[in-house]
Formats: structure tokens, sequence, C-alpha cells
């Protein structure tokens, strides 16, 4: 029999099954569960890693199953699949090291842990979907599995921020479902290919093709916090560190724009899009969406909820960056996917550390934290210059390519755009880190836990330096094969254009 | 060996299995947990042969003594009827697994003889093909099932008893004139020869008119529910499970038969679409309700009013022309089933459990039977109609034909029903995250009445990956196609 | 890339200062690497001793974007200017601060601005430019707050928002050129930059994105500050180099000797002469040496823009002014780094050490002001000689005008001389040991330079001697003039950063509307609060209705009716069937 139809099984497999265990296991298993989540975790990796060099030698991995009478599940290893999944899978990595440190001795442990593979499987599944059906499915999936890790703290306040997250998902959820079926109805596949398939819809369908865009934008609009659906985002802040970084950098939020970035290029072609004349206002969408949520950030004296709002702002790179019909903005956004992930996921675990280690969670409070803590707070700086765009770190690589982009699609409103984020950028994190490295120590932390001998537990230490040198690798070695930016360029080329 | 096995009489033993372990488990109380379970496994049993059967030969037909209709009585098994009896089955045994745990010593020898007589009652209906049979098999098991709902015991148990009681007495009442007049009309009680026999005429109208108004009763069609609630959310918890997964639906299978095979072709969409219209009404209105309640048994009592809505959307929807709401219809009853009887064994955890369902305080008890908890999740993914579930391939059916009719009206209904539906799920899975510091003094719980509950949603969400087999065995005897019912 | 030993040892010159800077993050070595830290900048220096007449460069493809870094003719005078302030300054910090503490810190920015400014140096595409260049900005934004003191911060503040502007503006300015020349090489930018429909846009972002840094009129204001608010060793390199890294921006982006641009040009020389002289304007008001010489930094980089100006205005003559620029940036640097120090070093009470110090000063002071014998001379004679050459009406009008400013700057180098004569009270730290031999060092190499560059007495003399004497001349009797009737107390000294005040006030207004702005986001909080909770009471209010509604339905009476009702519909279309 032939492995090239199992392994995308596998991978789902690969993080599902140590799920289901980690739910069976009994709370004081820590040793146990940690093994079963890093075996689910390498196997995952090893598996992508073996079809990233399968699909550069020309193999081709998909498994289908019957799901509908006429439609199939599918899980197929593209280029773009795999950046995903890649992604994905080495940020779970961190993040569960992370997470691992984070929750030492706090309750629900087995719980949490299963839940948070069960979002990996989803996130897998998501990057894997072959057709619009399979997305669908992982999708919802990612929805449901997500929203116990946003209420794991089990406070009323949790209850509240899940319930607000669980109305705008299944609401966009209801509106996917719908633009999905009739989509269905009109071109009786669902399978995603590059450029498109609803080449051969009649002109007569216009409106309905015009109202299926806007659904499926909207529906991924939601997760991916696209301005006005981005309401529960800063809401689900109440969640643990490593949840909100699980859900800006990798899963949920990505899985929106990875959505919509499918949508567009293999859903309805970039080409025939732009002839629907429906990519315009989506880039406008966006454009407004990036200055929104940075000024949104602006006004935070809340660390995690400014960097949501930041999230708000740097997801919608992405989707501009699809929006202007061109390869190399197409690059930029694409790329923007990973640098995103790295330096979000980056701020996060630091803020998450500054949380853990010293009870900060406002910007007023973090007066000479860069004395106290000088390594976690390098890599929040990296981070935070990577989002501004500062060279060499890779948030300046992806906005690079998305101004030329802009440009060569005759679109130089973009430009002011890029300019406006940057400097709103700046005007939210540089202050951040002025207080931090600039500022006299207080003499006193709001609540100071002794983590070890360095300035906090290593497990919450290593992971956030690891991703700064992933932000700054990125940007600095850009221009070098196995690079994200070479590998989305070679996406952009074998899928698009 | 094989082919011997499969030529035995399964449709025939599908009644008498339980028949007889309803007369056995009388007479020996004693043992009567013992022999439900063994009774229902085997009707299990026989159901999965009949399948290998009917998947192998087609159609089955056998006529009891030979005199065949329109004299004797025929059995006569499609593949909806035998999507039916496997729900039955399925259903059945996961309740009666639940049973033995559920009911106390003298509560279970009065459960079982009128539960696996209900099996019976509900295998009978499902394998015959005369209106008469129909009248008969309804008849006991509405009786059956009202006296279950009394085990409830309280005032409100009796009193929603007795509402029942009327409730179906007077739907079969209906039915009964309907048949009636038919058989005064065209001469016959076998749906075959009538569906060749029957015209136009004053009096298949009276008689459409009577049976429906009748069926729906039984199958509380909004406003026809205001029996339902109250029946539902009082007796006890495994016999809820049965009257909402299975009871309901077998009145509504007997409509689905006629208008199939005897109203359907006369009359060309004109009622159907009001059905549909009241369904529509059902899944808002239901909805709404179940939003309302404060305890978590009405809640799932309310939700299945607005299940049985769906149905009837579907119905109206296949009626008018579009054939994939067939599937929806068959999809939406059979993970209706499971997911429903799932919900209420849990409701019925969760009162053995914490001795009450009132949804605000259900943290503190869905802390502790996380398993539990994962059933009704389960389970609600399914009745929302979320992916991967067999509910999500129903509304997934449901909507693809609402849009192909361009029935936007009813693509609202389904939108608003499901985001509706998601609402009042999560109204209770939230409360299973919100940590209580209160304590509260609690039973211990068998573990296998949790995981009857579980395997029930679990097996609702495991229907959403089988859809396309499950539905060409549903095709076997073109059971859809209008006037098409020929042995 | 083309590994010639000499190309390592570039690359060795860039990487070190960074690699010394993660030494840094190790305690344990702080002892031993500050022995090693002052002398950073001697690799650049031994680089531009060894190299060859060819240029070689260095192609990093997976750098970046790829990167191409080489030492050309230009980069020579720009690096030996940086390799030598950041020399000096680098052995001058370390005995002018005392604790280690601090003088980890310091080096810290320290290392890392000078790398940045390297790399700008080296590079030859935009790309690596920007990026050496953003690492040297933000990272000096740490020397320039280093004191911490309110005035610092301010400085800091105003030096850190005109940073972002500059690197936006040079983001877009970048992006359009590499669009149009479709490479990322200067050579070809500067060639096709022209051919690009917004071409105007590009030199303008590319003007005002590195005027910033040179210090062009309007955007100088954040010179005074910085450079005052730094600590002396910082603001005697960053006067050098910072200001270097713009004009040396200039040199490499702007399309220079390509096609003449006359409104452009006319443009720049008017805007050239006005710092010029606005310059010396308001740093003769002013009090605090650093701040006079941090204006008369404004003045002389109006003197270089004049000659941008006249480059753009007259292509041809071009391959002339370009060196005669990067002389007059190297003569500027050095001198401004010697005085910087020099002032710093009047610290002490003794009227001995206090006098040996003032005679000290006069050295670069003389140099600024193109006294004979001085690199000064040269580059105010070289200005001179291609304004003589500029088209009409420049030809007559400019050398006048550059006399004009050389008689001001020698005005306000007076003026810094009296500030700082041995009997006014002291200024800055007390001379060691320590700090004086660099800057003696720096000393000597002013001395040097005309020398190296060929230049000897007779040449002074039969390049008209008085010609380059009578400014000073001049300027000396107004000088002593002016003493003599003792104006300067009545003289008001108009605050450091004079524009800023109009800024800042645009910049109040501003924040006033954020304030407005984060005001009307507390009051939208507070309507959202407001119609959730009118959402809730609706919902409550409409649950319970329906369930009343639901109350009635249920009884006996209502379900029947319904019955009733639905059988009457049902028969009613049996009726339209059957009499159809």
């Amino acid at each position: 029999m032939n492995w090239d139809t199992l392994i995308p099984f596998f991978v789902i497999m690969s993080s599902f099954l140590p799920a289901l265990m980690i739910f069976a296991l009994a709370e004081e298993r820590r040793g146990l569960r940690i093994t079963l989540n890093l075996i689910g975790v390498f196997v995952t990796l090893a598996l992508v890693v073996f079809m990233f060099i399968g699909v550069y030698q020309g193999h081709h991995y998909e498994t289908r199953l019957s799901l509908l009478p006429d439609l199939d599940m599918v899980l197929r290893a593209g280029p773009l699949a795999l950046l995903f999944a890649a992604l994905s899978s080495v940020l779970w990595l961190l993040t569960t090291v992370y997470a691992i440190g984070y929750l030492e001795g706090s309750p629900h442990r087995s719980r949490f842990f299963g839940f948070f593979s069960l979002c990996i499987t989803a996130t897998i599944g998501v990057s894997f979907s072959g057709n619009l059906i399979t997305f669908l499915i992982f999708y919802e999936m990612l929805t449901l599995v997500a929203y116990p890790l946003i209420v794991h703290r089990g406070t009323e306040e949790a209850r509240l921020a899940g319930q607000t997250y669980l109305l705008y998902t299944i609401f966009g959820g209801t509106l996917l479902l719908l633009g999905t079926v009739w989509l269905y109805t009109l071109t009786g596949t669902l399978e995603f290919t590059p450029r498109g398939f609803i080449d051969d819809v009649g002109e007569e369908h216009y409106f309905a093709l015009v109202s299926i865009f806007i659904l499926l934008i909207a529906g991924f609009g939601v997760k991916a916090a696209l301005v006005p659906l981005h309401g529960w985002l800063p809401r689900a802040m109440i969640a643990p560190a490593p949840v909100s970084a699980l859900l800006h950098a990798v899963a949920v939020v990505k899985a929106g724009a990875f959505g919509i970035v499918r949508v567009i290029y293999e859903v309805f072609g970039v080409e025939k899009a732009a002839l629907l004349g429906l990519t315009q206002p989506l880039a406008v969408l966006a454009a407004i969406t990036i200055i929104y949520g940075s000024v949104m950030a602006l006004f935070q004296d809340d660390l995690k909820r400014r960097l949501a709002y930041s999230t708000v702002s740097q997801v919608s790179y992405i989707i501009l960056g699809v929006a202007i019909v061109g390869p190399i903005a197409t690059i930029g956004g694409v790329v923007h996917l990973v640098h995103q992930g790295v330096m979000k996921i980056t701020l996060f675990f630091c803020a998450g550390n500054l949380a853990e280690t010293l009870g900060i969670h406002k910007i007023s409070e973090m007066n000479g934290v860069g004395r106290r803590m000088p390594l976690t707070m390098t890599a929040f700086t990296i981070g935070a210059l990577g989002m501004i765009g500062i060279p060499p770190i890779a948030g300046f690589v992806s906005k690079w390519y998305l101004g030329l982009g802009a440009l060569e699609a005759d679109q130089e409103w973009v430009i002011l755009i890029l300019i406006g984020s940057s400097l709103l950028n700046a005007g939210y994190f540089l202050p951040i880190l002025y207080r931090a490295w600039f500022l006299p120590t207080p003499d006193k932390w709001p609540d100071e836990h002794d983590l070890g001998p360095n300035e906090t537990s290593l497990m919450l230490l290593i992971p956030p330096l690891i991703t700064a040198l992933l932000a700054l690798g990125f940007g600095l070695l850009a221009a070098s094969p196995y690079s994200p930016l070479e590998w989305v360029k070679l996406i952009s080329r074998r899928e698009f254009y | 060996m094989m082919q011997f096995v499969i030529t035995l009489p399964w449709a025939i033993l599908l009644i008498l299995f339980p028949l007889t372990g309803a007369i056995i488990s009388f007479l020996w109380p004693t043992q009567s947990n013992k022999v439900g379970l063994v009774t229902v496994s085997f009707v299990l049993i026989s159901v999965t042969f009949l399948a290998f059967s009917i998947i192998e030969h087609g159609v089955y037909h056998h006529a009891i003594g030979g005199w065949g209709s329109p004299l004797g009585i025929d059995l006569y098994a499609d593949g909806l009827s035998l999507l039916m009896l496997l729900m039955t089955a399925l259903v059945g045994l996961g309740v009666s697994v639940y049973a033995t745990g559920y009911f106390s010593a003298e509560q279970s020898p009065r459960f079982w003889p009128l539960w696996l007589f209900v099996i019976a009652a509900l295998n009978a209906l499902f394998l015959s093909a005369d209106i008469f049979n129909y009248y008969v098999t309804l008849e006991l098991i509405g009786l059956a099932a009202v006296s279950l709902t009394a085990f409830g015991k309280s005032r409100e148990a009796y009193s929603a008893a007795m509402r029942y009681l009327l409730a179906t007495l007077l739907g079969s009442l209906l039915y009964l004139l309907g048949v009636v007049l038919l058989y005064h009309g065209f001469g016959s009680v076998d749906i075959a020869t009538l569906s060749e026999r029957c015209e136009s005429t004053p009096i298949l109208w009276a008689a459409l008119t009577l049976i429906s108004a009748g069926l729906l009763l039984k199958t509380a069609l909004f406003p026809l529910h205001f029996w339902l609630p109250s029946a539902h959310a009082s007796a006890p918890a495994p016999v809820s499970a049965i009257l909402s997964a299975l009871i309901v639906k077998s009145s509504f299978y007997i409509f689905l038969r006629l208008w199939l095979t005897i109203f359907g072709p006369l009359s060309e969409g004109a009622v159907e679409n009001m059905f549909g219209l009241l369904g529509a009404i059902a899944v808002l209105w239901g909805s709404f309700q179940a939003l309302r309640q404060t305890r978590l048994k009405l809640l799932i009592a309310y939700s299945t009013v607005a299940q049985i809505g769906y149905l009837f959307l579907a119905f109206s929807l296949a009626m008018s022309g579009a054939v994939v709401a067939w599937n929806a219809v068959v999809y939406l009853a059979f993970t209706h089933a499971l997911a429903k009887s799932a919900m209420f064994l849990v409701s019925g955890n969760i009162l053995y459990f914490g001795g009450h369902d009132r949804i605000m305080n259900l943290d503190r008890i869905a802390q502790h039977l996380p398993i539990t908890t994962t059933a009704f999740a389960l389970a609600g993914v399914s009745i929302i109609g979320l992916p991967p579930s067999g509910g999500f391939i129903g509304k997934w059916f449901l909507l693809e034909a609402a849009l192909v009719q361009e029935q936007w009206g009813f693509v609202a209904i389904l939108l608003i029903g499901s985001l509706l539906t998601a609402a009042y799920i999560f109204k209770v899975v939230s409360h299973a995250f919100t940590q209580s510091s209160l304590p509260h003094d609690s039973r211990p719980i068998p573990a296998h009445m949790e995981w009857a509950a579980l395997l029930l949603a679990f097996a609702a969400i495991l229907l959403g990956f089988f859809s396309s087999s499950i539905l060409s065995v549903v095709g076997i005897g073109y059971p859809f196609e209008l006037n098409g019912v020929k042995p | 890339m083309t590994a010639t030993p000499f190309n390592l040892l570039l690359l060795t010159s860039v990487l070190w200062p960074l690699f010394l800077v993660l030494m840094l993050t190790f305690k344990k070595f702080h002892t031993q690497l500050l022995y090693l830290i002052p002398w950073t900048a001697l690799p650049a220096l031994v680089v531009i001793a060894v190299a060859p007449n060819t240029v070689t460069q260095v192609e990093l493809p997976w750098l970046l974007l790829g990167g191409t870094y080489a030492l050309d003719t230009t980069g020579k005078t720009f690096m030996l200017l940086a390799a030598l302030l950041w020399s000096v300054s680098g052995v001058y910090a370390r005995s002018y601060f005392n604790q280690t503490q601090k003088q980890v810190r310091f080096y810290r920015y320290f290392l890392l601005a000078m790398a940045g400014n390297f790399i700008l140096i080296l590079a030859q595409d935009p790309l690596s430019f920007y990026f050496g260049f953003a690492l040297m900005s933000f990272s000096s934004y740490g020397l320039v707050v280093f004191k911490k003191s309110a005035i610092a911060v301010r400085a800091g503040v105003v030096y850190i928002a005109l940073v972002l502007l500059g690197e936006v503006m040079l983001f877009a300015a970048l992006l359009m050129a590499t669009q149009t020349a479709e490479s990322t090489m200067f050579s070809v930018i500067r060639e096709s930059v022209i051919q690009s429909p917004n071409h105007n846009v590009i030199i303008f972002l590319t003007l005002i994105g590195f005027g910033i840094k040179v210090g062009i009129l309007g955007l100088h204001v954040w010179l005074p500050l910085a450079y005052s608010a730094a600590p002396a060793p910082a603001s005697a390199v960053l006067s050098g180099t910072m200001i270097n890294a713009g004009i040396l921006g200039w040199l490499r982006f702007l399309p220079l000797g390509e096609t003449a641009l006359p409104d452009w040009g006319t443009g720049i020389i008017i805007l050239g002469l006005a710092a010029a002289f606005y310059g010396v304007g308001i740093g003769l008001t002013q009090r605090d040496p650093k701040t006079i010489l941090a204006y008369s930094s404004i003045s002389q980089m109006g003197v270089i823009t004049i000659l941008l100006g006249l480059g753009i205005l007259a292509p041809q003559m071009w391959p002339l002014i370009l060196p005669g620029i990067a002389f007059y940036a190297l003569h500027h640097g050095l001198s401004k780094g010697a005085l910087f120090l020099g002032a710093d070093l009047c610290g002490s009470k003794q009227h001995r050490d206090r006098r040996r110090i003032w005679l000290g000063l006069w050295l670069p002071a003389l140099a600024l002001s193109g006294a004979p014998l001085t690199s000064g001379v040269i580059a105010k004679h070289l200005a001179k000689s291609y304004a003589l050459h500029s088209p009409a009406p420049w030809e007559t009008l400019l050398p006048l005008l550059l006399s004009i400013s050389a008689v001001a700057t020698a005005l306000l180098m007076a003026r810094l001389l009296y500030l700082l004569r041995p009997s006014a009270k002291p200024y800055g730290s007390i001379p060691t040991y320590g700090l004086v031999w660099p800057w003696i060092v720096l000393l000597l190499i002013i001395v040097l330079t005309p020398i190296l560059v060929g230049y000897s007495f007779e040449y002074a003399l039969n390049n008209q001697l008085f010609a380059s004497l009578w400014p000073l001349l001049l300027s000396l009797i107004i000088s002593i003039a002016v003493y003599k009737v003792r104006i300067f107390h009545i003289i008001k000294p108009i605050s450091a950063g004079d524009l800023l005040v109009v800024f800042e006030s645009t910049l109040k207004i501003l924040q006033n509307g954020v304030k407005q702005l984060n005001s009307f986001g507390k009051n939208y909080t507070t309507i959202q609060h407001q119609t959730k909770a009118r959402m809730n009471v609706i919902q409550t209010a409409f649950l319970t209705k329906i369930g009343q509604i639901e109350s009635t339905l249920v009884r006996w009476e209502f379900a029947m009716l319904f019955m009733l009702i639905i059988i009457v519909i049902v028969g009613f279309f049996a009726l339209e069937k059957i009499y159809e």
C-alpha cells in the first residue's frame, strides 16, 4: 500500500491520540503527561519535516475519506499547507514547554493539555485541508476546543469572555457554513485549486458569488479579528499566557487569516476575485483594521490587551497582502503569517513571564523591569522592534514586500498605511521599552515569586528567547535558502503565478 | 453457515425477542435487569443480520402465515425501516445499560416489561406496511409510554402523564378515524394497495386531514407540543430518553410513510408548505423556550420541540422536490435520537449525582463528572449541527436543499435556529468550566451510567463520518420516490 | 562572496563591536572586556590602512534581502573619520565614567551605534544601509538619554520622534526607488531614480529623511538638545558620525552627477545658506558651550548642504565636489569632536590646567573657522573654488556668502572660547590623564590632516593667504569690540532647539486631541455598558414574555383550538383540491 496517502492522516493523529490519552490521565501523572505531549509534538514535527522534503522532491501527499455522497474529506500537503503546519507545530513545541512551566501546580492540567493538543490537531487539520468542507470541519473543531482553554481560569470573568468568544465564532461559523453550502450548490465541488474553481460559474450568478465571498470572508474574518468582528479578541485576554500565545500566534487568529488566504487564492482565484471587484474593498477593510487596531492599542494600559489590539492590526497585514493583487504583495502577506507568529508569540511569552515572575500585568508597573529580567526584556524588545518593522527583524521583511507589492499594483496608498501603522506601533511599543530599560526599578514588585537562580524559571525563559532568535533570524537570513521568505516565494511561484 | 444465519426470519425475531423478554422479565422480576440486557442485545444482533440480508437481497417482504395483503399481516422492511430499527436498537441498548444502574430494585421489575414491550411495538411498527397495524402499534406504544412516564411518582409527573395520555389517545383516535375512512373509501389498509387505488376524493381528503392532525399531535409539532415538555421533563431520565428519541419518531415515521405513498402524490405541495411553516415556527419557538429554561431537563425537552420542527422543515422541502432533503430527514431523525437520548441520560446523571438540575448551579456537578459533561458537549455539538457530527451532515443537506430551491426564508430559519441552539447548549456547557467552591452532597454514580451517555453521544458524532454508506443503505427499496414503495 | 583576506578583515571590523556587545551579557567577563572595548574601533582603522586601491565587493546574498558591502573611495574617508572618533571617544569614555556599572551600560549602546555606523558606511545596497542606519539611530537613543536627567529625557523624546519620522520617510523612499530600479544597488538606483514617475517624491523624502540626521534647517531642533544632554564622549562621537551618516546617505541615494535638477539645486542651496547663518545667529546667543557647538554644527552642515546643492545644480562638477564634501565632513567631524571633548575638560579649579586646555581648544576652533595651515582653510578653499565655477548667479554670489559665513563661524568660535576662558567658572569634568591624552591625540591628528593631504605653507602663500585670513581678522576685531562693549550679558539666550517651541506647541494640540480621543474612548465604553445593560433588560423581558405565551399555549383549550384550526386549514386545501 502507498504511504503517501496516509501521512497527512498520521500527522492529524499524532496530536489527536496524545490528546485523548492525556484526558484519561490523572491530574498528578505529570511526567507521563509531559512525555505524551512531547512524543506527540516530535512525531508531528518529524512528519511535517518529512513531507517538506517529500514535496521538494515532488511527492504528493493526500488522504481522502468519503464524507458525503459526493464530497470527500481531503487532507493534502501543498507548500502553503506545509508552511502553516510547520509554523504551528514548531510553535506548539515551544508553547508546550512554556505551558508546562507556566501551569506548574495549577489545577485541571490534564484537561488543559488535552485541549491544547486538540487545538493543534485542529490547526494542523486546517492547514492540510484539501477542500472547503474539510477546512470548515477542522475550523469549527478549533472553535470548540479553544473554548475550554479560554475559560480555563474558571472565573466568572473568564466565563463571560468565553461567551463573547463563542458568540462571535459560532456566528462566524454559521455564515461560513452558509457560504460553503451555497458555493457547493453553484459549483458542485469544493476542492481547493490554484487560481480557484469558480470559473465555470455563469455570469448570472454574479450576485450569488459576491454574497458567497462576503459570507466566507466574514466567517473567517471573525477569527482573523477583522474590524468590526474583532470584539472577542481583547476580551479573550483572561486566558493564561500560553493560551493567548497559541490563540494569537498559532491557532485561532491565524486559522482565520489562513482561511482568507485559501478563499482568495484557491477558492475564487485572485484574478477572478479582482475581476468581481472584491479584493479592493477587502484591502480597504484590512487597512482600516490595521490602523484601528493600532490606535486602540495606544490607549490600553493592560499589557496583554495592548498586545491583543496589536494582533488585530498585525494580522490584517496578511489580509492586506493577499488583497493587494500581485505576486510580491502575496509574498509579503503570506510570509507575515510566519513572521507575525514568531514575533507575537515572543511578546506574549514575555508578558506571561512578567506576570508569573513579578505579577506585572499593567504597563505602568513595568518601570525598570529590564534590569530585573534582562533576557526576557531583550526578547520582548526584539519582538516589539520587529512589529514596528525595524530591520533586520522579520517584521521589516514583511513590510518591505508588502510595500513593493503595493507599488507594483499601483496602490501607493498602502505605503501610507504601512508608514502610519509603523509610527503607531512605535507609539505604543517604544514607551514600554523606555519604561523597561530607562526608568529606575521600584523597590518592590506587585507580586514577586522566586523561580530559581535565573531571572525566572528556565522553562519560561527559553521559549521566548528561541522565538526571539527566530524572529531575528527570519529577518537577518531572509534571503538564505530554507528561510520562510524563500519558501513563500516558492509558494507564490507554484500555487499562484 | 453465514448464508443460513442471514436467511433466518430476523424481522419476526425482532418482534418476538422483546415480547418474550418482556414476559420473562415480568415473571422473573429479580433477574429483570439481566433479562432486559440480553434481550436488547439480541435485538441489536437481529437488526444487524436483517441489515445484512436486506443489503444482500434488497427489500425484505414477508407475509405472516402466507396470507399476504389485503388479508394477512405483512412484514415489510426497506432501507428507511431498517434505519429506524437500527436507531431503536442502538438507543434501546444505551438506555437499557443505563437503566440497570438508574432504577432501584423495586422500580426495575416494573420498568423492564413495559420498556421491552415498547421495543417490540416499535419494531413491529417499523416493520409493518399497513395503516391498521400502524394504528395498533401506535396505540400500544402510546399506552406503554404513558405508564412509563408515570414512573416519576411526583405529582407533576402524574399530571404530565395524564396530559400525555389524553393527548396520545386523542391523536390515535383521530388517526383511527382516518384509517377507517380510507378503508371505507378504498377497501384496503395495505399501503401499497392504497397507493394504487387512492385518488383525490373527499373521503381521502377527510382521512388526510384527520390522520395528519392526529399524527402531528402525537409528534408534538408546534403548536401541538403542549403535552411534550412536561411529560419529557417529569419522566425518569431513561424514559425521557425513550420518549423523545424513539416514540416521537414513531408517529413521525408513519406520517412520512403515508405522505410518501398515499397523500404526497395527490396533494401537489399545497399542505406540505403549511407543515414546513409550522416546522419553521417550531424551530424558533422551541429554541427560544429552551433558552428560557432554568432547569436542564426542560431545556432538553424544548430542544426536542425545536428539532421536530427541523424534521418537518426538511419534509416540506423534500416534498417540494429537493431530493437531498430526504437525506436531511433521515439524518436529523437518526442523530437526534442518539444525541437527545444521550442528553437526557446526562440530565439523569446530574440529577442522580447532585439531586437537582438547576442550570445555574451545574458547575458544582459538572466539575466532578467529566465523562458526563463530555457526553453533553458532544451531544450538543451534534444537536447544534457543528462539524464533524451527524447533525452537521443533516444541517448540510437541509441547507443545500433550501439553497437549491432558493427558499431564503428557510435558510434564515436554519441559521437562526442553529445560533439559538448553540446559545442554549453553551448556556449549559459554560458552567462546566467555572470553578465553584460551594460544597454539595453527592451520590456516587455507577460508571456504566456515565459511559452509556457518552457512547450514545459519541455515536451521534461518529454518524458524521459514514453518511455516504448509511445513505446508500437507506436508499434500498427507493423509499423516497413518491409512490415508489412497491413490494 | 569574494573571500580575499581584506574582505575578511572588513567583515571582522564590522562584526567585532557586535561580538563584544554579546560578550557584555556575561557579567563575569566585564572586567576583562572593559580593557578591550575602548579599542573596538581599531580594526576598522587597520582596515583603512591596508585597504587596496581596487574596490572589492563582499557579496552576502543570504543576509537580509541580499547584501553587498565594500569600502569605496568615499567610504574610505567616512570610515577614517568614524574609526578615529569612535576610538578616541571610546578611550575617553573609559575614564569619563568611574563605576563599571555605568561603563558597561554606556558601552552597550556605544558599541551598537558603532556597529551600525560601520555597516552603513560599508553598505553598497540601500537595505543594508537602512539596516545600519536604523541600528545606529536607535542605539544612540540610549546615549542621548544616558544621564536620565529631565533635559536628557526631553532631548530623547525629540530625538526618537525625529528618528522615527526619518525612518519611515526613508522606508517609503527606498521602496519607490527599488521598485523603479528593480535592483538593490546604489549605482543602479542613482541612475534610474530619475525615470521614476514620482522621482520628486523620492528626492524629497531622501532629502528630509537624511536631512534630519544632518540637521538641515527646520529639522535641526534635536541637535542642540541631544548634544548638550548626552555625555561628552557620546556627543563628541555623534556630532561627527551621526551627521556624516546623513551626508553619506545623501551621497549614496540622491541622483547626484546624473542629471541637472535646477529647482532642487537652487532650493537646497538656499536652504543651506539659511542654515549656515541661522545656526550662527542662534548660537551666538547661547551660554552653554555644548549647545553653541551644536549650533555651529548646524551652520557648518549648511555649508555642506550648499555644496550638495551645487552638485545637483551642476552634475558635471559632481566628480570634483564629491571629494570636497567628503573632506569637509572629515575636517568638521574631527574638529567638532575635539571641541566637544575639550569643552568637557574645563572642569578643574586650577587656573594652570584651565589655561592649558584653553590653549588646546584654540586649535580646533581655528581649524573650524578656517585659519591658515589648518584643515579648515583647505575645506573652505575647496568650497569656494566650486562656488566660483557654479552656474549663474551663484558664481558671484556664493563666494562672498561663504566668506561671510566663515566670519560668522569665527565669531561663534570666539564666543565659545570666551565662555570657556580660564577665568570662567568650571565646566565639565576635571582633566585627568586618562581623559586628556586621547584628546591630545585627536588634536595631533587635526594638526596632521593638512599635511596628510599634501598641504604646505607655500601652497598657502600662493593661494592668496590673505583671502583666507581676512574673515578671521574681521571676526577677531568684531569680537574684541563686542567684548569691550560688553553687550553679551544683555542678550537673552534663545531656548536651545529654537523652533522646537513651535513644534511642541503644535504637539500640545495633538496631545489634546489624543486626550479627547481617550475620553471619547471612555465615554464609548460607558455607552457600551449602558447598551449592554439595556439589551439584557430587553432580553429578559422578551424571554419572560414568551414564557407567558407558552404557558397559555400549553393549556388544553388553546391546544385543541389550534388542532381545529389545523384541521380546518388542511380541510380547506382539500376542498380546493377536490373542486379544481
